[in-house]
């Protein structure tokens, strides 16, 4: 700003105008009906510098420790994936009736986390929802890791996890043997592996721009070698940036249906099912609207630690926080109206198979996972009816933990409740599962938060470039 | 040779002498194929030779005649697992024998096995057999052996004591091998000892009738059957048999309008009282006194004279109820006399001379009871075992041998009896394995498994059978019959001795054949040799002179607050077989629990005393007391607490030590039987929790939620002639496409009104399918791996207890469930109706198994182990060993589907209905279960299921199985009354 105008070899006319616009930047007004998304006044260089302060200054002492415990879960998970594949499945707490529990549970759940990530960056970039520039890069972090660590369960679960491969449809010359197309764990293998496929792709090219800001702040040999590499030669010029937004634009519309279709596939291995809380035609929705509210819940545990942690308050505000409980809200309420529904439903069948399901469901010996999973899910996000809490920041916290707690028990009680009463009651079990079994489950939440760690180091963890679009939202 | 078999015997020579040779089942080449075939044969070795063979293989010099790699034989044989002594079939595959089937020509079995005959295999290939004679612990060989018995034997031969402990010998021949070798000394004799005897029977006969000898029932001539305690579908004395007879009374399969009916009286929950069509639930003393107040209601109104006043007989602890009862019973046998049959598991000689007494009353001597013509099985004889432990302990006896007995593990005092063993200066053993008996003789020599050995048995007398051997010994063991010979100097293989038995003693009882060894390869090849009757023997009188006394001492039995009852599981029986880890694994098929045994509380008792299942008690009886967790019984009678025998083996083998505790220490002689049965024990709680290995903890089709399931369909008797089971079926609508089956359509119906739940064929599946065992811990993971599995539900009406079972095997769903989740195809529905399980496609997503209905798909949850080489003979080579991580189930048996139509192809012939059986068909004693074709309108099966009385299980979710059931009938009125 105090450069003279002079050097600058303006004419005075130009000089003029300009000096207007740095006068009305000084000193700003602020729209009577709408708060600004960025706090604090950012200039395009300060959001350059904070964002990126991030992974270009030396990690924290917090970033270490959180580091050092996401890698022992993940170790724990790994000596249990060890143990899994050397012994066999027997090291779980399965049985003859009960033949998935925790490996499918994980599997569903994080599958779910997964989806606020596309939700956020597609849906509301399309319906043009500017608050979601502070969040929709790390949530889009966040669903490529849920995947990942998705994925592993369909593999380990099986009996001979090294033959996965034969669940693929590949070319091989075994023949007219190939894979079953009426089986819902292909159509898993297709949804999901499409679903990150696009969400990789997506994430990636939102974070070429960011990444060519990154290559050119970046002051070492390797670090320069690094982002050259992954900013594709972007260049910043206008039809770069044109053909970006097209490209984005386009991606988001293809990402979108995607958000409802991963979900409802994966419902479909219960859905299509003939066991009693399995056989269900309200899965695919109750289950969209279960991974949303998760994925939600679980973003905005990472972001009220890492705007503490990494000093984005001014970046990720209040009002973002706000915005996402309101959706928890709805999407808990769905769930909620999902469950009545369900009750309703068998009772409602006349099926005696499907009534007694619904009471040992709800008064069985897994009652206690059910009320866990009606407490957290139907009850709990409805104190976001209350503005108190949703701009209490612990109080966000607790809840948002809770929500998930109570999505991996909706889908443990799913899973679980249903198969080991099923129709000849001679074959009714218990499940308990083994230590083995916790630390997989102890291990995908390691992997979660490792990647998600290492993420932050190596990303900008804001979308630079996004955020600068909003920059002015809700000034004049 | 007069007509075509399925099996050969052993050596088998036609008129010339020669062996007979194997007969290919590839029959009628026309010249033009031969010589087609033998030019293209030529041209394809003329163009092989243009290489140079790398490799090259040795052929066997001399090929066994008998032998053909990957084909089968048959060998007609009798079962030595007890003393019933069933005809078998014996399989034997590249040399090795690997599964026993019933013979369904066996004229006392005729047919159907019980669980310890399949387990025989196991017994075989156990590899902790011995393998060499032992002489004070240590291995030695048989020359050694022989020299240090001659030397010992000889001062033994004077001045003392020779016994010769066995358990019942049903070979003539080695009985009298026996006898020669004990005929030489001054004071000799053969003891035969069964751990759990049923010599009352005997005792009593000898007192009514005269007979020293266990009279053959014949529950198919019969139409009421009242049994006090008898469990004789399970384990008393003859179950194979007795289940066939009373499936076959009972069968309404051909449109019968008339069944068998059954009353059991009993106090613990047997599999007998189980199939009865009236249960009564009595206490210990309720049991006795009902047999009293029969006895005497049948005593006024029977029309026969009796010295004792029926009036006079205490009947204390009898209801008015129970008094009832038991009239409308006694009125039921009056109306039946002649045809009816009493019978009492009691092995107390008092109660059984009253049972003679009423059998007598009721006309059954002759009739359904053969007295004339007795069996040989069960011979035990406790007071000459009581006598035996005396004499030893008095230093009296010079020499024991002892013929697989254990009475240091099973007799009533083994501390006695093991101190009056170490008196005996000579103690031999014959057992094959080192058990807690044999571990103490001064030498084992170790017989022969009986699929190795020669010889014969006579069950019913005059009818005589074979044991023939289907493979060399495996290891250095000799016939018990041949070593005793060696002692005494005869030096002629056993094979000799029984040839020239059946040369002096059988063949001058028939005059079909003119020449011995015409007589002797027909009898073999039949398996089966029944004498010409002679002069019938003199009727058997009954005589009541010793039965005042025996009332009065029946009327003063005191009994305390609970009572004991110790008895045979029908999977491990005496314990002989406890290391067989298929008969450990096998669940009861009333407590359903395997790999242990508990004491068995009622319901009522459990809450009396705040017991909780699988809390540790300690059962008392003066200094004897065992610690065994508590189990809890519906339809046990409130005062019983039962615990079954044959566990807490020490020295059984690897599978069979210390799982469960001993209950033969309850066991007690008095009045010269041994008493499976005690009053004034006590119940103590520890503070000890285990958990049982059940495989089925649900009892009831009646779930939480109060709605009772419609698995099991029954119908009284009335209700099935006055055609009630004919309803309608529902027709279901389908969105799939049918299966097109071009051939052929296996179908299978279970008959829930024959079944017993005995077991069977659960263990026959798992010989024939190489099912793995998993061990009790996985057993209680809920993980066995049984392909088939009998479910039991229990229905409480009022008092009763109904037991109701039902197998299940893989119900073949034309829509089946498993198919279409399975996303690598390992599962698929073949044109036969049969659904495939490819093993070496399925990767393991247990998908299949969580959408099965019927819960039969067992999943490999880790390498079940198959190491042992001497284990590993006993693997069916027709059946794929499933490897960790992949599903298995139940096939049909596919492998012994395609051997038939190969044969029948290769025949040029349709396969015949009743061509193929199913492991789990053949092995039924029952005949509850009926395989075929359901493309053959005429087959067996289908005319099952056209019957009216068939069901699906589960027919509202349209799987369309292939399996159905025919439902359960109930000689009774009040079945079906509030559910129809």
């Amino acid at each position: 700003m105090a450069v003279p105008m002079e050097k600058l070899g303006l004419s005075k006319h130009e000089a003029r105008l300009q000096n207007r616009i740095d006068r009305i930047a000084e000193h700003p007004v602020y729209s009577p009906l709408r708060k600004p998304l960025i706090k604090g006044d950012k200039t395009h260089g300060d959001v350059s510098a904070d964002i990126s302060r991030i992974h270009e200054g030396k990690a924290g002492a917090a970033w270490w420790v959180a580091f050092a415990i996401a890698v022992t879960f993940l170790v724990t998970g790994l000596i249990a994936g060890y143990l899994t594949v050397t012994i066999g499945i027997g090291t779980w707490g399965l049985n003859k009736t009960v033949g998935w529990a925790f490996d499918i549970t994980n599997f569903v759940f994080w599958i779910g986390i997964g989806h606020a990530g596309t939700f956020i960056s597609a849906i509301l970039y399309l319906f043009n929802q500017k608050w979601r520039t502070s969040i929709n890069r790390s949530a889009e972090a966040m669903t490529l890791i849920a995947v990942m660590c998705a994925g592993v369960f369909p593999i380990i679960h099986m009996g001979r996890p090294w033959l996965f491969y034969w669940v693929l449809p590949y070319p091989n010359t075994r023949g007219t043997l190939w894979v079953n197309f009426r089986s819902p764990l292909l159509w898993d293998f297709f949804a999901i592996s499409t679903y990150f496929t696009i969400s990789l792709v997506f994430w990636y090219l939102g974070l070429v721009p960011d990444l060519a800001t990154a290559r050119d702040r970046a002051t070492t040999k390797w670090r320069k070698r690094f982002y050259t590499i992954l900013a594709l030669g972007w260049n910043g010029s206008n039809r770069t940036w044109s053909r970006y937004e097209t490209v984005y634009g386009m991606l988001a519309a293809l990402a979108t249906p995607l958000v409802l279709s991963v979900h409802s596939i994966v419902s479909f291995d219960f859905a299509t099912s003939l066991i009693p809380g399995w056989h269900s035609t309200i899965f695919p929705p109750y289950f969209v609207a279960g991974a949303v509210f998760s994925g939600f819940a679980m973003v905005m545990t990472l972001m009220i630690v890492v705007r503490k942690v990494m000093n984005l308050q001014d970046y990720i505000t209040i009002k973002h926080l706000d915005n996402m409980c309101k959706v928890t809200l709805l999407t808990g309420s769905i769930v909620g109206l999902a469950y009545i529904t369900e009750l309703f439903i068998g009772f409602y069948s006349g099926n005696p198979n499907e009534i007694f399901m619904i009471i040992n469901r709800v008064l069985g010996p897994y009652a206690w996972a059910y009320w866990i999973m009606f407490g957290c899910n139907a009850l709990i996000p409805q104190l976001f009816w209350f503005k108190r809490f949703r701009t209490t920041i612990p109080l966000i916290f607790a809840i948002s933990i809770l929500v998930n707690v109570g999505m991996w028990f909706e889908r443990f009680v799913i899973i679980t409740t249903s198969l080991h009463r099923d129709y000849l009651p001679s074959s009714w079990v218990m499940y308990f599962p083994t230590p083995v079994e916790l630390g997989l489950l102890l291990g995908s939440f390691g992997l979660f938060f490792t990647a998600f760690l290492l993420f932050l180091r190596l990303f900008p963890v804001i979308s630079v470039n996004e955020v600068k679009g909003v920059l002015r939202y809700g000034k004049h | 040779m007069t007509e075509e078999r399925l099996w050969r015997k052993f050596l088998e020579t036609d008129e010339h002498g020669k062996p007979v040779p194997y007969k290919s089942p590839i029959v009628g080449i026309s010249r033009r194929a031969f010589l087609t075939a033998l030019g293209y044969t030529s041209a394809a070795i003329g163009l092989m030779s243009c290489r140079v063979p790398e490799q090259k293989i040795i052929p066997q010099l001399r090929q066994a005649p008998e032998q053909t790699p990957g084909v089968s034989s048959w060998y007609a044989s009798t079962c030595a697992g007890c003393s019933a002594g069933c005809g078998t079939l014996v399989k034997v595959r590249d040399g090795r024998p690997i599964k026993l089937e019933g013979n369904p020509e066996h004229p006392v079995s005729k047919g159907g096995l019980c669980p310890v005959a399949h387990s025989l295999v196991f017994g075989l290939f156990d590899p902790e057999r011995l393998r060499k004679p032992l002489i004070g612990g240590k291995e030695a060989t048989w020359k050694e052996v022989d020299e240090q018995v001659t030397q010992r034997l000889t001062p033994a031969r004077t001045g003392g004591k020779i016994r010769f402990l066995s358990n019942s010998v049903i070979s003539p021949t080695s009985r009298s091998v026996i006898e020669m070798f004990i005929s030489g000394n001054e004071d000799a004799k053969h003891i035969v000892y069964e751990p759990v005897s049923t010599s009352a029977v005997r005792t009593a006969h000898k007192l009514t009738h005269g007979v020293d000898a266990t009279p053959m029932f014949h529950f198919d001539k019969a139409q009421i059957v009242v049994s006090f305690d008898a469990d004789f579908l399970g384990t008393w004395i003859s179950p194979v048999q007795f289940t066939r007879e009373y499936s076959r009374a009972r069968d309404l399969k051909g449109g019968q309008k008339e069944m068998l009916k059954h009353i059991q009286f009993e106090s613990r929950m047997s599999l007998t009282g189980a199939n009865a069509d009236k249960r009564i639930k009595t206490s210990a003393a309720e049991q006795i006194e009902s047999i009293l107040y029969l006895f005497g209601i049948l005593a006024e109104k029977g029309g026969k004279s009796f010295s004792v006043d029926p009036g006079a007989i205490q009947t204390r602890s009898l209801s008015p109820a129970m008094k009832k009862q038991i009239a409308s019973v006694a009125g039921e046998l009056l109306s039946h006399r002649g045809s009816s049959l009493v019978i009492c598991g009691s092995n107390d000689t008092d109660t059984q001379q009253v049972v003679n007494s009423i059998n007598d009353i009721l006309g059954n001597y002759g009739n359904t009871i053969g007295i004339d013509n007795p069996t040989l099985q069960a011979q035990g004889n406790d007071r000459e075992f009581a006598e035996l432990i005396r004499e030893m302990n008095a230093g009296e006896v010079t020499a024991l041998f002892m013929l697989n007995v254990n009475p240091v593990y099973d007799c009533y005092s083994s501390e006695e009896f093991a101190a009056g063993l170490k008196k005996v200066p000579l103690k031999v053993s014959f057992d094959s394995s080192l058990n807690e008996t044999g571990s103490l003789a001064d030498f084992v020599c170790p017989d022969h498994h009986s699929f190795e050995a020669w010889g014969d048995a006579e069950t019913l007398k005059g009818t005589y059978t074979f044991n023939q051997p289907t493979i060399a010994p495996l290891f250095e063991t000799r016939a018990y019959q041949e070593s005793l010979m060696r002692w005494s100097g005869d030096d002629r293989s056993f094979y000799e001795v029984l040839r020239t038995f059946w040369k002096e003693n059988l063949f001058p009882k028939q005059a079909k054949y003119a020449k011995f060894e015409e007589f002797w390869d027909n009898s073999l090849h039949d398996g089966i040799f029944v004498a010409d009757s002679g002069p019938t023997e003199k009727r058997a009188e009954f005589t009541s002179n010793d039965l005042d006394e025996a009332l009065s001492r029946l009327g003063k039995q005191e009994f305390s607050d609970y009572s004991l009852a110790v008895y045979q599981k029908t999977t491990l029986r005496d314990g002989r077989f406890a290391n067989s880890p298929w008969l450990q694994e096998l669940p009861d098929p009333i407590t359903k629990t395997a790999w242990d045994n508990y004491a068995c509380l009622s319901p009522g008792t459990a809450s009396k005393l705040d017991l909780e299942e699988g809390r540790v008690v300690t059962i008392k009886k003066g200094s004897k007391a065992v610690q065994l967790p508590i189990l809890i019984q519906r339809g046990q009678s409130d005062d019983c607490v039962a615990i079954a025998l044959g566990y807490g083996r020490t020295k059984a083998g690897k599978a069979g030590n210390e799982v469960g505790a001993n209950a033969f220490p309850f066991v007690s002689f008095s009045e010269d039987t041994f008493r499976y049965s005690a009053t004034d024990i006590s119940i103590e709680p520890t503070e000890n929790r285990v958990y049982l290995a059940k495989t089925q903890t649900a009892e009831s089709t009646l779930d939480p939620a109060g709605f009772k399931r419609p698995l099991i369909q029954e119908y009284s008797l009335n209700d099935f002639v006055n055609g009630k089971h004919e309803e309608e079926r529902a027709e279901h609508q389908t969105l799939w496409h049918e299966h097109d089956y071009p051939d052929h359509k296996w179908g299978m119906v279970i008959d829930l009104s024959a079944c017993t739940g005995c077991n069977a064929c659960v263990l026959s599946c798992q010989a024939e399918n190489n099912i793995p065992v998993v061990g009790k811990d996985e057993v209680g993971r809920r993980r066995e791996m049984h392909w088939l599995r009998i479910d039991r539900y229990y229905e409480e009406s009022g008092e009763e207890t109904k037991t109701r079972f039902q197998p299940l095997p893989c119900m073949q769903c034309d829509n089946a469930s498993c198919e279409s989740v399975c996303p690598v195809l390992a599962t698929v529905h073949s044109s036969e109706g049969l659904n495939m399980q490819v093993y070496n496609r399925c990767v393991g997503t247990r998908y299949c198994a969580n959408n099965c209905p019927y819960k039969v798909r067992r999943f490999n949850w880790f390498q079940y182990p198959h190491d042992d080489p001497v284990a590993n003979l006993a693997l069916n080579p027709d059946v794929t060993v499933r490897s960790r991580g992949v599903m298995e189930k139940c096939t049909f048996c596919v492998q012994r589907i395609e051997e038939k139509k190969i044969i029948a192809r290769n025949e040029n012939r349709p396969i015949a209905d009743g061509e193929i059986k199913t492991a789990c068909q053949q092995s039924c004693p029952a005949d509850a279960i009926v395989f075929g074709d359901l493309k053959d309108l005429k087959s067996s099966v289908n005319q099952n299921k056209k019957s009216g009385r068939d069901y699906v299980l589960l027919e509202d979710l349209n799987r369309n199985p292939a399996v159905s059931y025919l439902a359960k009938v109930t000689n009774s009125e009040d079945v079906g009354k509030e559910e129809h």
